[in-house]
């Protein structure tokens, strides 16, 4: 009865398997959780210094180097993957997108650089021959000073002329199933908002400023202002991210747990049927014995 | 009138009414009453404080219109969640690295640490 012990020692593996990705799924969802809080948390800051910069820029009283464009030879390309795999196609797809992006820049005569957030990022472009920037330990503890210290670096890269514009491709986040990537233009800044922010739409007239104070000056708030709303962005950015890495887990991980249950369910009525087969064929042994010695 | 304090990890205070608040502006600490005229100024690290509320909070913008003031910073905490003897700490390491040779940007980075634990120590006292 080899082939009974087989299929008993496969149920017991496939079960332990379905174990493991039941947890992964409960944790990814535990996190996914914590990290919609935190997007919704960054929502009313996002959207003041926002509502706050648009009143400032309103007419053309203030001009500021990160809001102008220049023509873009050189490009850079942030990718924002996860550092875990076994969460889908939630890497891949950003490799896909951002392969179809550099393409498309390169075939237009456009020098591209890539910069990684995340593991699975890195080591994909590496091992396709790049020599990408590596921006390491973020997703783990995803604080603002931290997004706020890779913002700068980009923002002194890109005073310097080392690059004409930076673009981030990342998953937005829709909702625990629904995930899509986004190519999104980081610098310049562009002063209409991608969707992420709720509400930003009717930001109305009675929302911007008459005759204010400024102090110390206009121009010197919009200098700190515009820094600080293109650190927010990728704040809110990196939160989506980080909550569509989660979402993608957990409806992987859910439909492994399921296949495995199905799996079991298989492997359980093969296993009945060759123990059935195995007893039948020894009662016929008896008959034949009782039979023989008649 | 209204105050509302936000940074980018959550909302301290929503809508809590006052009628004095003082603030740490980048050119000066300064106080605002009600009927303050419209008002968008830039704040540096220092302390915030309203109804007997005291605040630590680094690099923000303050907000003054329609009778609310919103407070956008950077971090922000109120003096009951400070921890006395991580600030101590904080403030001895950002005096150490002061003591060694630093590059400018290190060298404002420690600063503005050693700024932050001096404030926090300040408000528990």
């Amino acid at each position: 009865m080899a082939n009974l012990k087989d299929i008993r020692r496969r149920i017991v593996s496939v079960k332990s398997t379905r174990q493991i990705t039941r947890a992964m799924k409960l944790v990814a969802a535990a996190k996914l959780r914590r990290a919609q809080d935190a997007i919704l948390a960054a929502r009313p800051y996002a959207y003041r210094i926002y509502s706050i910069l648009l009143s400032l820029t309103e007419g053309d009283a203030a001009k500021h180097p990160l809001l102008v464009q220049r023509e873009e030879k050189k490009i850079k390309l942030v990718v924002l993957a996860g550092d875990r795999g076994l969460c889908g196609p939630f890497n891949a797809n950003i490799f896909k997108a951002s392969e179809k992006f550099i393409k498309a820049k390169q075939a237009s005569g456009v020098e591209v650089q890539v910069a990684c957030i995340g593991k699975k990022a890195y080591e994909y472009f590496k091992d396709h021959g790049e020599s990408p920037v590596y921006h390491t330990g973020l997703l783990s503890d995803p604080s603002f000073s931290r997004v706020a210290k890779i913002a700068d670096e980009l923002l002194e890269s890109f005073a310097g002329e080392h690059f004409d514009a930076a673009y981030l491709v990342y998953n937005e986040f829709k909702s625990a199933i629904q995930q899509t990537v986004v190519v999104e233009r980081l610098i310049p800044i562009g002063l209409e908002l991608p969707e992420g922010v709720v509400g930003i739409r009717q930001l109305s007239k009675k929302d911007t400023f008459i005759d204010p104070i400024f102090e110390p000056s206009r121009q010197e708030i919009l200098d700190v202002l515009v820094p600080r709303h293109f650190k927010t962005q990728l704040f809110r950015s990196v939160l989506e991210s980080i909550a569509s890495e989660h979402g993608s887990r957990m409806s992987a991980m859910e439909s492994a747990t399921k296949n495995a249950s199905e799996m079991i369910d298989k492997l359980t009525l093969d296993y009945n049927k060759a123990r059935q087969a195995g007893i039948t064929k020894e009662l016929m042994e008896i008959v034949g014995g009782v039979e023989a010695m008649k | 009138m209204q105050i509302d304090i936000v940074t980018p990890h959550r909302r301290l205070v929503t809508g809590e009414r006052t009628e004095k608040v003082k603030l740490p502006g980048s050119k000066g600490q300064m106080e605002i009453l009600e009927n303050h005229a419209e008002l968008l100024s830039t704040l540096t690290t220092g302390l915030l404080e309203f109804n007997g509320r005291r605040f630590a909070i680094s690099q923000g913008f303050v907000e003054i219109k329609n009778e609310k003031v919103t407070v956008l910073a950077e971090t922000c905490e109120e003096s009951t969640e400070i921890d006395k003897a991580r600030a101590q700490a904080a403030q001895k390491n950002a005096e150490e690295k002061l003591q060694g040779t630093l590059s400018d940007e290190d060298y404002e980075k420690y600063q503005l640490k050693l700024q932050r634990a001096l404030i926090r120590q300040q408000l528990v006292n």
